[in-house]
């Protein structure tokens, strides 16, 4: 394939990379009113990101790519490096953010600033892919910083009080997270010299962890409680609800693919690929992680039940999702670890649908609060047929792809024989189902509410303009093939199940 | 002719550049002005680019060795500030010379910010105390002309200036005659290894007034009071080069004085650093409360200083050359991100105060919510003040927390992590003012910065982009910057 494109191999990342800042920096360039050039680059950007990534998943799957490295600092190098968990990571924030994009054209049409946001836009998408190609820890939390920095204007988008302070509260936990990453990181390179990822550990940490498991523990600790504040860890969640001031497609990316998802693969990293299950093992800090994970998953749910507004029940609802993938790692089986990788993947799909639609009722209908959603679905029976596709999948119904999740998470707790962990995820399934299906209950049976019939100046049918509602239909089919299609070669969970054998087999 | 007749041409080129500005007047002036200016960063890049190639210079005026004649020389540490001195001298010079308002239209400028060009290079090369002490009096009156040049509201705060600045400098002579009278010469080297060889020397008394008088000029907390005034007051033009310039020279002359001639002192050393920590600290907190622009990055400036003088408690007691490398590294590239970057800050608050007719934070809400160049500029200037990559900031961050942690001294590493998040929030409350403001409320209409002069508005932005591309490969500055390292004259 790339002896196709003539690029040589290693360069490939910085292409990538290159190309998403690329277009982050003529958006800036362009003025204001260069409407159809700045969403021709825009999605002409995302659209050749997306192929290429599809033209190489073949070839990563082989074997990994050679890695593109420069001076950085004195004894540590800027490594960009495409493997099989950051082509996983990658495919998915190219394919979210191309339908985002779609979505955020047509949504933020007509309002100022749009230049600004979109240049914000497209740099927020290169530290995503900066993230998922970084080679080692440093290259990491550089990405990691400039996805903190990036995002800030993208919250705070609309200047209102309101979300200047959720901004700025944001800005806070993420910076001070990052700095708590950046002592691990340094201490770890003190100690062992810069740390390049390698599946299932690196030696250098394995022999650190063995001669001094009190610093190995420590530094553990630094950078998971560093990640955990994107990962919207328990008790580091608290920016998460507050963040739903940002624009809809904001925060459809923010909680799908961009910042929570940055934490929680950065925790893979670390555990997979830095310190290796069987040395985090032997440390003693899984069961730690992995009863925090089930506090965030339980806790998360509980909170989400009490919320009547409905995008802050979704964020609650992601504190929950979220950490299931940091319990799946926690496990530290084959198949925990193939079910909290895939969950990056299946949570992000349904999540964005979620968001998508309730940014679409808020729009179409002026529709906020869960108690106004009854009978919804009359008005608008394709954004609601979405939204309860991507519901059921949260509750883990089959076939859908938080099912398939479940199921692997169950299976790895019982293969790491931790079967009480079944119990969480069973009692997560009953909150998940206690606080979506009284949603998908009312939204179809219920007569319809006050401010869903007199929404929209009439009372028929009434859907988004195709350019917002596609994106919500598209992702809604992708969480439904990831479950139905989950066994097919190149599905999530295929190449999840790959990602973990090979950290497992080290 | 050798390379090391750079080191003289380096300091008497601005000296003859800023007589000629006196001398010309009108239009003339700005020439000269910029012509002096370019010749002068040619030279100074001659010679970091000599010293990064060859090793350190060394030159013998006139051919006589000290202690009858006097010694210039250039190693890593005056390179990288030479190299500070050329990018932001001349950035300020192209800005200036766009539109005669940014220093007041007076036309003192040029010969003055020549004069401050040629006191800093003296102090950068000169070997000698006594040279030192006239370069250091050379940038304070130079210094003090220009903060002037801002009109009756800086005649204040540049009179406090030149008294503070004053008295630090004879603090600072009565070190260096002390030290005459310990060693019989004002060679540092050979007072150094006088002093060194000597274990009955005390330098307790000298270095005291050293860290007091250089403190004064260097403003390090709780001697800073003079700063913020003088350096808010400025013209537009005048401020990068207080801020990125000239709080540096005391630093530079204090490093001398301690690893080269009087040896480090443990107790002093403890008084830096609770000092140092103080200055981030309450400089940090002190920079929340301001409500113009410029006087929250006069006070950052406080804060950053605080980093610099850092250098004195953290490479106390350490042998291995590896750390002492590290440590050195890292805050000469904070001391170096510090120049470029807040010299970027201040040349975009000038362009935006310009612009706008005032910098009262609450006036200038949503002021720049087009996004433009200059905006563009402070927003990656900031990021490096507070150290995110990828920034030279980040870069100087990393290399100092490394060494830090490998000497056991988390203390450091709790104040640089202390630091960034205040810096953050200092630097975000102007920031956010000034770019963000809700679309429905028009409180105020936004400002054009489109209709300054393409100098103003891409000037603060090619600046702050040397600085984030700086941090892409810190590898070779912070090499640059320990050559012919000084690790101490006396145990």
């Amino acid at each position: 394939v790339t002896q196709l494109l003539g690029i040589p191999l290693q360069v490939l990342p910085l292409v990538l990379i290159g190309l998403s800042l690329l277009a982050g920096v003529v958006i800036f360039l362009l003025p204001e009113r260069a409407r159809g050039v700045r969403t021709t680059v825009n999605l002409g950007a995302a659209v050749l990101k997306v192929l290429l990534l599809v033209l190489l998943l073949p070839a990563v799957l082989q074997v990994d790519l050679p890695a593109w490295r420069s001076p950085l600092l004195p004894g540590v190098d800027l490594v960009l490096r495409i493997d099989t968990l950051s082509l996983l990571f990658a495919s998915l924030s190219a394919v979210l953010w191309l339908v985002t994009t779609v979505y955020a054209v047509t949504y933020l049409e007509g309002r100022p600033n749009r230049r600004r946001f979109f240049g914000f836009f497209s740099l927020c998408v290169t530290a995503t892919v900066g993230i998922s190609f970084a080679g080692n820890l440093v290259t990491f939390l550089l990405f990691y910083e400039m996805l903190t920095l990036v995002t800030y204007p993208l919250v705070a988008h609309y200047g209102t009080k309101a979300s200047l302070k959720a901004a700025r509260l944001y800005l806070f936990y993420a910076l001070g997270g990052g700095l708590v990453l950046l002592v691990g990181i340094v201490w770890l390179t003190s100690m062992v010299g810069p740390v390049e990822f390698s599946a299932g550990g690196v030696p250098a940490v394995a022999a650190l962890a063995d001669a001094n498991p009190g610093v190995a523990t420590w530094i553990f600790v630094l950078l998971v409680a560093g990640l955990g504040v994107k990962a919207a860890l328990v008790p580091l969640h608290g920016w998460l609800p507050r963040a739903m001031v940002a624009p809809a497609p904001v925060s459809a990316l923010l909680h799908a693919v961009a910042v929570v998802k940055a934490g929680v693969f950065g925790i893979a990293r670390v555990l997979e690929d830095v310190y290796g299950p069987r040395v985090a093992e032997e440390l003693g800090v899984l069961l730690p992680l992995l009863l925090l994970a089930c506090l965030t998953v339980v806790y998360g749910s509980v909170r989400a039940l009490a919320q009547d507004d409905l995008k802050a029940r979704l964020a609650y609802s992601t504190v929950s999702q979220v950490s299931y993938v940091t319990l799946g790692l926690a496990l530290a089986s084959t198949a925990g670890i193939t079910g909290g990788i895939v969950h990056l993947v299946h949570q992000g799909l349904m999540k964005i649908t979620l968001f998508f639609c309730a940014g679409l009722f808020a729009e179409v209908l002026g529709v906020t609060r869960v108690s106004q959603l009854a009978g919804l679905a009359r008005r608008m029976p394709v954004t609601a047929t979405a939204f309860t596709v991507a519901a059921l999948g949260m509750m883990g119904i089959p076939p859908m792809a938080g099912f398939v999740s479940k199921w692997w998470l169950g299976l790895g707790a019982v293969e790491a024989g931790q079967p009480w962990v079944v119990l969480v995820l069973l009692a997560s399934a009953l909150l998940n189902a206690l606080y979506f299906l009284p949603v998908i209950y009312v939204m179809w049976f219920r007569a319809p509410s006050q401010a869903v019939q007199e929404g929209a100046g009439h009372r028929g049918p009434v859907e988004a303009p195709p350019t917002l509602l596609a994106p919500a239909v598209v992702t809604a089919t992708l969480a439904l093939a990831a479950g139905v299609l989950a066994a097919a070669p190149f599905s999530p969970l295929s190449v999840s199940q790959i990602i973990a054998e090979r950290v497992v087999a080290r | 002719v050798t390379p090391d007749l750079l080191l003289p041409a380096s300091v008497l080129a601005p000296v003859t550049a800023a007589c000629l500005a006196a001398l010309v007047r009108g239009r003339a002036g700005v020439v000269v002005g910029l012509a002096g200016t370019l010749l002068s960063a040619v030279l100074a890049l001659a010679v970091a680019g000599v010293v990064a190639a060859d090793g350190p210079l060394r030159h013998e005026l006139a051919g006589w060795s000290p202690p009858l004649g006097i010694a210039l020389r250039a190693d890593g540490l005056s390179a990288v500030l030479l190299g500070l001195t050329a990018v932001v001298g001349t950035a300020t010079a192209v800005y200036a010379a766009s539109r005669s308002t940014t220093y007041g239209g007076h036309r003192g400028f040029w010969p003055l910010s020549l004069l401050l060009w040629a006191g800093m290079a003296g102090v950068l090369v000169t070997a000698d105390l006594f040279n030192t002490y006239v370069a250091l009096e050379v940038v304070t009156l130079a210094a003090v002309g220009l903060v002037l040049l801002g009109g009756r509201k800086a005649w204040g705060p540049a009179l406090r200036y030149l008294l503070v600045a004053v008295l630090g400098s004879m603090l600072y002579l009565l070190a260096v005659a002390m030290v005459y009278g310990m060693t019989g010469t004002l060679d540092m080297a050979q007072a150094g290894s006088i002093i060194a060889a000597d274990p009955a020397a005390d330098t307790r008394w000298p270095l005291a007034l050293a860290v007091a008088g250089l403190g004064l000029k260097g403003a390090l907390l709780p001697l800073h009071a003079w700063l913020p005034p003088a350096h808010a007051s400025a013209p537009a033009a005048v401020s990068p080069l207080l801020s990125g310039l000239v709080v540096k020279a005391g630093f530079v002359v204090l490093v001398r004085l301690w690893f080269e001639v009087l040896g480090p002192d443990p107790g002093v050393a403890a008084l830096l650093g609770g000092a140092a920590t103080a200055a981030v600290v309450v400089g940090g907190v002190l920079a929340l409360v301001q409500r113009t622009l410029k006087r929250v990055v006069a006070y950052s400036t406080v804060a950053q200083i605080g980093y610099f003088f850092l250098l004195f408690p953290v490479t106390l007691g350490v042998e291995d050359p590896d750390l002492q490398r590290a440590l050195w590294g890292g805050v000469l590239l904070i001391v170096l991100a510090h120049g470029l970057a807040k010299a970027a800050l201040f040349l975009a608050a000038g362009s935006l105060q310009l612009a706008a007719g005032t910098d009262e934070l609450t006036e200038i809400v949503g002021a720049a919510r087009q996004l433009g160049s200059t905006t563009v500029g402070m927003m990656l200037a900031a990021v490096s003040l507070v150290g995110l990559p990828i920034s030279l900031g980040f870069s100087g961050k990393w290399l100092l927390l490394t060494g830090a942690v490998q000497t056991d001294q988390w203390w450091v590493v709790a104040l640089v992590t202390a630091g960034s998040l205040l810096s953050a929030a200092y630097l975000l409350r102007p920031l956010a003012t000034v770019l963000l403001a809700s679309d429905t409320t028009q409180e105020v209409a936004p400002v054009d910065l489109d209709a300054l002069p393409a100098t103003l508005r891409h000037v603060p932005l090619a600046l702050a982009l040397l600085v984030v591309l700086l941090g892409l490969n810190a590898e070779w500055l912070a090499a640059l910057s320990v050559v012919g390292l000084p690790t101490g004259g006396a145990p």
